[in-house]
C-alpha cells in the first residue's frame, strides 16, 4: 500500500496518536465503563475508609463524620448539593472542550473571574436603583458567561492562529485572571467596611430563591439541570455536537469529511469559558452574594474531574458532580468534627480521579499531571 | 500429533447484528503452516480473535493438545504461545525498534530499570537469526509497512508465542515485502514455529501453506492439504455457489492486466463497452468536458528543499478514467492529499468543473450532491473511518447538510438512507453498529459504499480502493468504476497496483520524483514492464509518452 511510507513523514503531519486501545473494545464499552467506574468509585471509598484509620485518632466517629453526617440533616444535605451545581454547570464546560479534544485548564481562572464580573454588574445595578432581580441577576450571568468565553476564546485563537496548545495557554490565562481577580478584590472593588478580602455584599433578594433552608440549596440546582439536560441535547442530537465530537475524535477524518475543524477548536472553548464563568455566578447568586479572594479555588479542577468520570456524557455529570460534591462535603464534615485535616480529600478525590481515568482514559495523561498539580495549588490557595 | 483444536465456535455481534461466526471449526497442527481462506466477512478474523483471547465465543471450545483451555485474555492465550500478529500493526511510532519489540516485556535490572544492553542484545540476536534487517535504534515511525510487520512478528517471538496468527499480513504490503514475508514465514517454519495466516488470495495461500481451511458466511466449509487443491479448486470454495464464471474470476488476481487484453477478464462485457466509447471520444476530441484539470501544480514542503510535486499537469475528462502510479516516495501520497484536498499546492491551479477546486478547509460535497467528489483514501483507518463512530455516523459525517435539517439530527433518515448504501453495495450489516469492530475489508467496503453508492459523484478520487477486498468485491468494485465511468464520471485511480491501473485505466499518468515521467493512452500496449521502467525514472523514448501529454493540455 503506497501511503504507508508517508504515514510517518512526522514532519508533515504534527503528532500521531496512536490508537489508545484496539477496536474491539468498543463494542462493551457502556457496560464495561459503568462497571469500571463503580469499582473504581467503591475502590476509592475504601482508600478513604483506609486513610481515616491511619490518620484519624477517633476512627468509628471520623467514619461517621464523613459518610453519614453529609445526609444527617437538611442543612448537611443542602449544602452539598449546593456544591454539586456549580460542578455541574463547570463540568458541563469543561465536558464540552474534551468532547472536541481540547483541553481546557483554565477553568479556575474563568469560575473566579465570572463570579466576580457576575458580583460587579450586579453591585452597578444595585447602585442604579434597578428593582428587577430577575433581570439584573440574568445580565450579570450573561455577561460573566461572555466574560468566560471571551478568556476560553483567547486560548482558542492562539491554537488556531499560532498553534499554542491550549492547554499551556488557557492554563496559564487563568492563572492571570486569578491574579488580576485577587487584586481587584483586594484593592479597588474591596468593601471598605468589611474585614474580609471581598466585594461589597449584594442584597439578598437579589439570590436564587433558597428551597431547603436553612441549607444553601436554591433553584439554581433545576436550572443547572435544565442546562445539563441542553448540553445533552446539543452534544447528541445537533449538527454543531456531531461535528463537534466527530473534530474531537479523530481530526483527519472531519478534515476528510469537509468539517471546518478550524471552527471546533476555538467554538468549543468560548463554550466552555463561558459555562464556567456561568458557574461563577451562579455561586454567587446561589451562596456568596459576593467575591470572596480565593473562594471558587479548585472548583475548576473538581470540575475537569468531574466531567472525566462522565466519560464527557452530560447526563452523567450528574451523579459524578453529586459525587464530588459528598466527597467535599464529607471532608468538611470530617475536617470540623475530628483532627482529620482537609488534604485528607484532596487525596481521596486525586485517588478517584486516578483510579477511573487510569483504567478508562488512557489518552489524557498530560490532564493527569495537570489536574493534580492544580489541585495541590488549590488546597494551598484555601489555606491562606 | 501436537494440536489446537477449535471446536464448533459461534459468535454473534449484536451491535452490528452479524452473526461472524456460525459454528465455525479448525485443526491447526504444530509446525506447519496453516491458511485460513474465505471472503471478507466470512468470519476468519473474528475466528483468529477467539484464538488469540481477544474475543469469547458465545459457544465452542478451544482444545489445546486435547485438553480444554478458557482465553479470557490476550494474554491468557499468550501463555499458551498463541500471538496474533495484527493486520494494521500496532506500534508506537516515536519508540525505536527495539523498544517497540520489547514493549511490555522489557527485561529489567533489579525488576525496576530496563535493561538496554540486553535488550539491544536479544533484539540484535533475534534479528540475526531471523535475518531480519532491521535498525535496532532506529525510530520505528520513519520505517514502512513491512518494517513494521516485522516487529509485530518479532514482538511475539520476542514474548515466546510459538503460535503466530497473522491477520492478511499481505494486504499492506507490496509486492517484493511480500516474497521476503514468506521467506521469513517458511523460515519460521523451519525452526519449529506454528504459522495461521488468513488471506483470500488464492495464489499466496497455495504458495505457502500446508494445510487449508476454508470458511464461508462463518462457518468452515472444509480443510484440505495444500497439495490436494489447486487455484481454480480453492477460488471456488472460497465463493461458494455465488460464482459468475470460475476461472476467468481466478484469473483476476493473477493475471490481470499482464495479458493486458481486457477481453479475458471478467468484468469484461461493461468494461469493454466503456473502453471502446471513450477511446473514440478520445482520439476524435469532440465533446472535451474536463471535469478535472490539474495545471502545473508543484508542492513544496518547508522541509526539504526539492520539491515533492513538480510542475504536474494533466486533466481528467468526463467518463475517463486515469490511472496515477508511482514508486512509494514519488509524490503519490502526495498526489493524493492535493486531490482529497488536504494539501494546498504551493503554485499551480486545480480547477473541478471549471472552477476552483474545494480544498480544505472549503469543504468537499458529500459524493451523492450534483457537484460532489468521491474519495476513497487510501489511509482507511485514520482518514476514511472515524472508528469510535457508528457505521451510520461515519455516512452522516460527510453531509451533515442533509441529515441534520434545521441543525438536529434526523436519525431515521440516516439510516434508512445508510443502510440502503449499503445494500446497495452489497454489503449486508447493521448501519447502526460501530465501524470499528468490522475487519479491515468491511471497513473498505463500508467506505466504498458510502463513496461510490448511487448517484455517482461527477469526480472519484480512488486511491487503492480494492485494498483489502476479496475476489467477488473486487469485482463487483470494478464493475462498479466501469459503470460510473458509463455514466460520465471522471476518476482518478491511484494506486500501488499495476494490475488493477492497467485494467481499469483509459490513461496512466506515471509519477517519478515529483513528476509527469509519463502520461501514457492505456491501449492495450503497455507492460507492466514499461509502467515499471517509467516508474524507476528510467525514461522512455515512447513517443506516446510526449503525445499523451500534449493531448492533455
Amino acid at each position: 500500500m503506497y501511503r504507508t511510507n508517508k504515514m510517518h513523514s512526522a514532519e508533515r503531519k504534527g503528532p500521531r496518536f496512536i490508537k489508545a486501545r484496539p477496536t474491539q473494545m468498543t463494542l462493551k464499552s457502556v457496560w464495561q465503563r459503568a462497571r469500571i467506574t463503580v469499582l473504581a468509585l467503591g475502590a476509592s471509598i475504601l482508600c478513604i475508609v483506609v486513610l481515616l484509620a491511619l490518620f484519624s485518632n477517633a476512627f468509628v466517629d471520623s467514619l461517621k463524620l464523613f459518610f453519614v453526617v453529609p445526609f444527617a440533616n437538611v442543612y448537611f444535605l443542602g449544602n452539598m448539593l449546593s456544591y454539586a451545581v456549580p460542578l455541574m454547570v463547570a463540568g458541563l464546560g469543561a465536558a464540552f472542550a474534551f468532547a472536541s479534544h481540547n483541553f481546557n485548564l483554565g477553568g479556575e481562572g474563568q469560575v473566579y473571574a465570572g463570579a466576580l464580573v457576575a458580583t460587579v454588574v450586579a453591585l452597578k445595578a444595585q447602585g442604579q436603583g434597578a428593582q428587577n432581580v430577575l433581570i439584573v441577576r440574568l445580565a450579570a450571568l450573561f455577561v460573566a458567561g461572555l466574560t468566560g468565553g471571551l478568556v476560553g476564546g483567547f486560548s482558542g485563537m492562539l491554537k488556531r492562529r499560532l498553534k499554542v496548545d491550549e492547554m499551556i495557554s488557557s492554563f496559564l490565562a487563568s492563572s492571570l485572571v486569578v491574579f488580576v481577580v485577587d487584586y481587584l478584590v483586594a484593592g479597588p472593588l474591596k468593601d471598605p467596611n468589611s474585614n474580609f478580602q471581598a466585594t461589597k455584599t449584594l442584597p439578598s433578594a437579589y439570590g436564587f430563591a433558597k428551597i431547603l433552608p436553612p441549607s444553601e440549596l436554591s433553584v439554581s440546582i433545576f436550572w443547572a439541570l435544565l442546562l445539563v439536560i441542553l448540553g445533552k441535547l446539543v452534544l447528541d442530537r445537533t449538527s454543531f455536537g456531531f461535528e463537534l465530537k466527530v473534530s474531537g475524535a479523530n481530526k483527519e477524518f472531519a478534515r476528510y469529511a469537509g468539517i471546518n475543524g478550524d471552527v471546533y477548536s476555538v467554538i468549543p472553548l468560548v463554550v466552555s469559558g463561558a459555562l464556567h464563568a456561568l458557574a461563577g455566578g451562579v455561586m454567587i447568586f446561589s451562596t456568596y452574594l459576593k467575591t470572596i479572594q480565593g473562594f471558587s479555588s479548585g472548583v475548576g479542577w473538581d470540575a475537569i474531574a468531574v466531567a472525566l468520570i462522565a466519560n464527557n456524557n452530560p447526563v452523567a455529570l450528574v451523579p459524578s458532580a453529586l459525587f464530588f460534591a459528598y466527597l467535599d462535603a464529607g471532608s468538611k464534615s470530617a475536617m470540623m468534627g475530628s483532627n482529620v485535616s482537609t488534604e485528607l480529600v484532596t487525596i481521596a478525590q486525586a485517588l478517584v480521579f486516578f483510579l477511573i481515568t487510569a483504567t478508562t482514559l488512557p489518552g489524557v495523561f498530560g490532564v493527569h499531571n495537570w489536574w493534580h498539580w492544580g489541585k495541590a495549588k488549590a488546597a494551598q490557595g484555601r489555606q491562606q | 500429533m501436537q494440536t489446537i483444536v477449535l471446536r464448533s465456535i459461534s459468535k454473534f455481534y449484536p451491535t452490528s447484528g452479524v452473526q461472524a461466526n456460525d459454528g465455525a471449526t479448525l485443526c491447526l497442527t504444530r509446525g506447519t503452516i496453516h491458511a485460513v481462506v474465505g471472503e471478507n466477512g466470512a468470519g476468519k478474523t473474528t475466528l483468529m480473535r477467539i484464538l488469540a483471547g481477544q474475543e469469547h465465543p458465545d459457544s465452542g471450545s478451544i482444545l489445546i493438545d486435547d485438553k480444554p483451555v478458557v482465553f479470557k485474555t490476550p494474554a491468557v492465550a499468550g501463555q499458551y504461545g498463541i500471538g496474533m500478529v495484527h493486520q494494521h500493526p500496532l506500534i508506537i511510532p516515536d519508540f525505536t525498534v527495539e523498544q517497540n519489540i520489547v514493549f511490555g516485556f522489557e527485561p529489567r535490572k533489579i525488576n525496576i530499570l530496563v535493561d538496554e544492553e540486553i535488550v539491544r542484545s536479544k533484539v540484535v540476536a533475534l534479528c540475526r537469526e531471523l535475518g531480519f534487517d532491521l535498525e535496532p535504534s532506529a525510530p520505528v515511525g520513519s520505517l514502512g509497512a513491512g518494517a513494521h510487520q516485522q516487529i509485530e512478528i518479532l514482538r511475539q517471538i520476542f514474548r515466546n508465542r510459538e503460535i503466530l496468527i497473522l491477520d492478511e499480513p499481505t494486504s499492506v504490503l507490496a509486492e517484493q515485502e511480500i516474497q521476503s514475508l514468506f521467506d521469513v514465514l517458511r523460515h519460521l517454519k523451519a525452526r519449529g514455529f506454528t504459522i495461521l495466516i488468513i488471506t483470500h488470495k488464492p495464489r499466496e495461500v497455495l504458495a505457502l501453506a500446508d494445510q487449508i481451511t476454508v470458511m464461508r458466511h462463518g462457518k468452515t466449509v472444509g480443510e484440505y492439504d495444500a497439495g490436494t487443491v489447486d487455484e481454480t479448486r480453492l477460488a471456488r470454495l472460497i465463493m461458494g455457489t455465488n460464482l459468475p464464471d470460475t476461472t476467468d474470476s481466478i484469473d483476476m488476481t493473477d493475471t490481470i492486466g499482464r495479458s493486458a487484453k481486457p477481453e479475458e477478464l471478467s468484468v469484461q462485457p461493461e468494461l469493454l463497452n466503456g473502453r471502446i466509447s471513450a477511446r473514440n471520444f478520445y482520439t476524435t476530441k469532440t465533446l472535451v468536458t474536463k471535469t478535472l484539470e490539474v495545471d502545473r501544480i508543484s508542492v513544496r514542503s518547508r522541509h526539504s528543499r526539492t520539491p515533492q510535486l513538480e510542475d504536474v499537469s494533466f486533466s481528467i475528462c468526463r467518463g475517463e478514467v486515469c490511472g496515477i502510479c508511482a514508486l512509494s516516495g514519488n509524490g503519490l501520497e502526495l498526489m493524493e492529499d492535493v486531490l482529497g484536498g488536504f494539501e494546498r499546492p504551493s503554485s499551480g491551479n486545480l480547477r473541478f468543473c471549471g472552477k476552483p477546486y474545494p480544498i480544505y478547509p472549503e469543504l468537499r460535497q458529500p459524493p451523492w450532491n450534483p457537484a460532489g467528489i468521491a474519495y476513497v483514501p487510501s489511509d482507511r483507518m485514520r482518514r476514511g473511518v472515524c472508528d469510535r463512530l457508528s457505521i451510520e455516523e461515519n455516512f452522516i459525517a460527510l453531509d451533515r447538510k442533509r441529515f441534520f435539517p434545521h441543525g438536529f439530527a434526523n436519525r431515521q433518515v440516516a439510516r434508512e438512507i445508510t443502510q440502503s448504501m449499503l445494500e446497495d453495495f452489497g454489503v449486508h450489516i447493521r448501519a447502526a453498529g460501530p465501524i470499528g469492530e468490522l475487519s479491515g475489508g468491511t471497513i473498505q467496503k463500508t467506505i466504498l459504499a458510502r463513496e461510490l453508492s448511487w448517484p455517482f459523484a461527477p469526480l472519484c478520487i480512488l486511491c487503492d480502493p480494492s485494498a483489502g477486498l476479496d475476489i467477488t468485491s473486487t469485482d463487483f468494485l470494478y464493475a462498479r468504476i466501469a459503470k460510473m465511468r458509463a455514466r460520465g464520471s471522471a476518476i482518478a485511480l491511484l494506486s500501488s497496483n499495476l494490475d488493477e491501473i492497467l485494467t481499469l485505466s483509459d490513461r496512466i499518468i506515471v509519477l517519478h520524483r515529483g513528476r509527469v515521467a509519463g502520461d501514457l493512452q492505456n491501449d492495450g500496449n503497455i507492460t507492466k514492464e514499461k509502467l515499471g521502467a517509467l516508474m524507476l525514472g528510467l525514461g522512455s523514448a515512447d513517443s506516446s509518452v510526449v503525445q499523451g501529454q500534449r493531448m492533455s493540455r
